[in-house]
């Protein structure tokens, strides 16, 4: 699963740098692609612009979503990733700090994988990113590659 | 079937006795003709032999005729030829001749005229032989010549035409003799003929008429025989298909011999299973004994026995009872040979009786005891008839009234004067309906009644009696008199009521109305009632008066405003419109009730315009929620971004700077670090409140109960070092927001696990108490506690008494715990005592 990219989608530099931080400090050393905004992450998921050369239908290992996003919100890029057939089973966590009940049946409505709110504490962070990088990276199947 | 014993032996011991006298006859008969048969076999024999000897006689006779004719031939031959050959048969004959007269001797031995005859003949024979003889010695000696001569002398001739007379006169005699004794032995056998066939025919006529009786006999046997058989036949079927069973038994072992169908389907037994037994083998002992001692009865007394009743057991019909004939068949020598039964089975019937007697006895009772009085008068009017119901009201004995009072003696002396009217067309019509009388009692007082009648003729027309039912209507007096109360009570309630009422019927005439009505339209009772609005009224306000009546009419209630010009201007009244019915559901009229309005229109107005105002009010104010909302939001997830750099940048620094920093510097981020935690704790807190400001209110059971011990398992969770002594009461439920509910007891309870983090034996209990003005929950433990003067301040938010570092916290649960309870209008307070724990309640 090395090989596999994790996409951070984040506009915070701060959170940014956090969570790499976090990434590293559970050993866990796949690449990560950082997308700081809606379009940014879309750009990715659909191989365009920036990631032109892209196969969409080749599935990043996880998707790690933010909510609040210039541009597009991160509900928007859950629902296009959801729509589109060839990314349609792309695994998304919406990593978030909002606890907001209407974010959380949104998400899940539009088919979020799975919704973790962001601790303040930076130790139980690295713990939360340690558990996420366990299910999702060792623990959990990922999908099949979508059929061309 | 077998033979029934009646038998037919009378008919053949007749028949033998005939039969034999028959055949004794016959016999006798047959004797007779034997001998007599025999006598004249004898006669005829007898007779035959006299013929036979009179032709033995006369064949003698011929012969020896003839045999003299060969002498005298042979004789003359001689003479005549002198051959020796003549002497021979001359010699023959003579001897035959000799022979032929003894014979002819013996013959007539019986006859002494004919011996006499015959010894004359036989003398003249011998004469004549003599002379032959002389002849032939003659010719030997003198030969023929004087043979000749000798013939010619005709003394031979002589003697022989003498001979031949003699013969004759033998033969005549015998021939007489012949022909009598031919005649007799014919006469005889006529005689015997006709006896014979006097007797034969009398044989054969007896015969016949035996034949004929013994044939008549077997015949009328037959017949009868026939006819018994029919009879039989007849009888059998009769009895078979009776409806009734008939059985025969045994006289001496009272068994059963014989049984119809019909004793089969009642007893439910078949004939081959009752044949040979007796009734011990079939019914219950008790019941055995009863018939055995009654067919003993029946046969002692050798004559028909009636047994009006016995039971039965059947088999398939229960228990019934039967009507039994029981009687003794006699043999030919008087003595019982066999018990013939009948029974019919009276179980229907004795049913059917009791029913009838309890049909009469109810009929009875009912006449008797109905709520009405019955009674019957005679043409000049005097009871014949009268039931208890009635003897009652009058208080009379039937004895004083039967046949002793006329009604006008009971009734007042108008009631009476009326009855006289009324009776005599009564009996000629033969009915009346409903005339009212004042009956009087024996006590002097009086009651009304109604009375209907009919009368009773007889096949002629004629008046016989009346049937009268009377009915008390001292009741139904009383409820008019009491209607007319009542009516005059309405009457008088609604006259002085405020508001306007109004009756009108369906043409549309006022038929009531009260004084506050009048008053309006200031009109009198008088002018109003019989009028139309039309008639009373300008055409406006009539039209406006009349609105809806129709619909009323219909079945409709009908609310409407209307708006009355007055003389001092428009007056709205409230009217109400609505059908009034018979008890059939019939509507026969509109009912109106009216009341001025006025004034409450214009509040109306004004509670509208007031209303708007509050509308727009909480669109504002719905705004402003909305922007509250997106705020919260916001400032909830903007918020904490910033926090979350400085802790985790902090945090880098303290690991990746490690070696750079000393233990002040540490400390120091470690305050960063501290300080940010607890702002975000301050955030989410004051979001929660904010929500709580926000949530609408949902209205659920909710299980208090659960709730807690939901809450209390986190908490476990969260500290599973803890010992915590929980009490939470069963079956909490109430009315509320499950969410704010949850908050809120997260609260509180989270409030009580946190202040008993220093109590040796922490407790924390969860109950109900049950106050008058409902029930109060509350939150108990045996911590920290508080000083009462402090109660109040508690609930403020940001509100704290203890520092961070004795106990944690933000100090806005208990501020979100009030905001939650009035939000479910209720109460929230607390009670507590420094370091003996606290108490919240709250009601909802």
């Amino acid at each position: 699963m090395a090989n596999k990219t994790i996409l951070l989608v984040e506009d915070n530099p701060d959170d940014e740098a956090l969570t790499i931080r976090a990434l590293k400090k559970n050993n866990i050393r796949n690449d990560v692609v950082v997308a700081h905004d809606g379009i940014e992450a879309l750009d990715y998921v659909f191989g365009r612009d920036r990631f032109a050369g892209r196969d969409p239908a080749e599935a990043p290992a996880v998707i790690l979503l933010d909510l609040k996003l210039p541009r597009l919100d991160g509900l928007e890029v859950l629902r296009q990733i959801r729509a589109n057939a060839k990314t349609r089973t792309y695994p998304v966590v919406i990593l978030t700090s909002s606890r907001e009940e209407q974010d959380l049946i949104s998400g899940y409505s539009l088919g979020a994988n799975s919704y973790i709110r962001k601790p303040v504490d930076f130790t139980q962070f690295v713990e939360a990113v340690r558990q996420l990088g366990l299910y999702w990276l060792v623990l959990n199947e990922p999908p099949p590659a979508a059929k061309r | 079937m077998g033979v029934w014993p009646l038998g037919l032996n009378l008919m053949k011991v007749n028949l033998e006795r005939r039969v034999v006298a028959g055949f004794a006859a016959v016999g006798v008969i047959g004797a007779l003709l034997c001998g007599l048969a025999f006598h004249t076999i004898r006669q005829l024999t007898l007779h035959s032999r006299g013929v036979l000897h009179t032709y033995e006689v006369l064949a003698e006779t011929t012969r020896s005729l003839n045999c003299m004719q060969d002498v005298e031939s042979a004789s003359r031959g001689f003479a005549l030829s002198g051959a020796e050959s003549f002497l021979a048969p001359f010699d023959t004959s003579v001897a035959d001749l000799d022979r032929i007269h003894a014979g002819l001797r013996d013959l007539v031995a019986d006859n002494p005229q004919q011996l006499k005859r015959v010894l004359a003949m036989t003398e003249t024979a011998s004469t004549r032989l003599e002379s032959s003889r002389e002849l032939i010695d003659i010719r030997k000696r003198q030969g023929l010549g004087a043979a000749a001569e000798r013939v010619a002398g005709g003394a031979g001739k002589e003697l022989m035409e003498r001979y031949r007379g003699q013969i004759a006169e033998i033969r005549l005699v015998e021939e007489n003799l012949l022909a009598r004794r031919m005649e007799a032995a014919r006469d005889s056998m006529h005689q015997t003929a006709l006896l014979l066939c006097i007797l034969g025919l009398g044989l054969l006529a007896l015969l016949v008429a035996m034949c004929v009786a013994v044939l008549g006999d077997l015949t009328r046997r037959r017949k009868a025989e026939g006819a018994a058989r029919e009879a039989e036949a007849f009888l059998h079927s009769l009895i078979e298909n009776l409806p009734l069973m008939v059985f025969t038994k045994e006289a001496k072992d009272m068994r059963f011999v014989q049984f119809n169908r019909a004793g089969e389907e009642l007893l439910g037994i078949t004939r081959e299973a009752l044949m040979g037994k007796s009734d011990y083998d079939l019914f219950p002992k008790e019941e055995a004994d009863f018939f055995v001692a009654k067919d003993r009865e029946v046969l002692a007394g050798g004559k028909l026995l009636d047994i009006a009743e016995e039971e039965i057991q059947t088999r398939g019909r229960g228990r019934i009872m039967l009507h039994t004939r029981k009687v003794p068949v006699l043999d030919g020598a008087g003595r019982p040979k066999y018990l013939l039964g009948i029974s019919e089975d009276i179980t229907e019937r004795r049913r059917m009786e009791a029913s009838l007697r309890e049909s009469e006895e109810r009929f009875r009772q009912l006449y008797h005891e109905a709520p009405c009085g019955y009674h019957s008068l005679d043409g000049a009017g005097v009871y014949v008839e009268i039931n208890n119901t009635e003897l009652k009201w009058l208080g009379y004995t039937r004895e004083e009234v039967i046949g002793k009072m006329v009604l006008t003696d009971l009734v007042s002396p108008e009631s009476a004067e009326m009855f006289r009217r009324h009776f005599p067309r009564f009996k000629r019509d033969g009915f009346v309906n409903d005339l009212e009388f004042d009956f009087i009692r024996k006590d002097g007082t009086s009651f009304p009644v109604i009375l209907s009648a009919t009368a009773v003729t007889d096949a002629s027309g004629q008046f016989q009696y009346s049937r009268s039912t009377m009915f008390n209507i001292s009741e139904l007096r009383r409820a008019q008199d009491a209607l007319k109360e009542s009516e005059r009570r309405l009457q008088d309630v609604l006259d002085n009521a405020a508001v306007m009422a109004f009756v009108k019927n369906l043409d549309g005439a006022y038929t009531f109305s009260n004084q506050a009505f009048e008053r309006a339209y200031g009109m009198n009772r008088g002018e109003l009632l019989g009028h139309t609005a039309a008639e009373l009224f300008s055409t406006e306000l009539a039209a406006k008066l009349d609105e809806g009546d129709r619909r009323v009419a219909a079945g409709e209630t009908v609310t409407s405003e209307e708006v009355i010009p007055h003389k001092d201007g428009v007056r709205t009244h409230l009217t109400v419109k609505f059908p009034l019915q018979t008890m059939q559901g019939q509507i026969y009229g509109v009912c109106g009730i009216s009341s001025e309005i006025t004034e409450r229109k214009k509040m109306e107005e004004a509670i509208r315009a007031l209303n708007d105002d509050l509308v727009k009010h909480a669109s504002r104010v719905e705004a402003v929620n909305k922007e509250l909302e997106a705020f919260s939001y916001s400032a909830s997830h903007d918020l904490r971004a910033p926090l979350r750099s400085i802790d985790g940048f902090s945090q880098v620094l303290l690991e990746d700077y490690a070696d750079n920093l000393d233990e002040v510097g540490r400390s120091h981020l470690g305050r960063i670090r501290r300080a940010t935690q607890r702002m975000a704790d301050l955030i989410d807190d004051l979001t929660k409140l904010a929500r709580v400001a926000r949530h609408d209110l949902a209205r659920e059971q909710v299980s208090l109960t659960a709730m807690a011990n939901a809450v209390l398992d986190e908490l476990r969770q969260r500290d599973p070092g803890r010992q915590v002594e929980t009490v939470v009461e069963a079956d909490l439920t109430v009315l509320g927001d499950p969410q704010l509910l949850r908050i809120a007891l997260d609260n509180l309870i989270g409030n009580a696990w946190k202040f008993t983090s220093r109590t040796p034996s922490p407790r924390i209990e969860v109950g109900r108490r049950t106050r008058d003005s409902g029930p109060t929950f509350f939150v108990k433990d045996n911590g920290a506690g508080f000083e009462m003067k402090y109660a109040e301040r508690l609930f403020s938010p940001f509100f704290r008494l203890h520092g961070n570092d004795e106990f944690p916290g933000t100090g806005v649960g208990l501020a979100t715990v009030q905001r939650i309870i009035s939000r479910h209008e209720g109460r929230v307070w607390a009670e507590a005592a420094v370091d003996r724990g606290a108490t919240f309640y709250f009601t909802l």
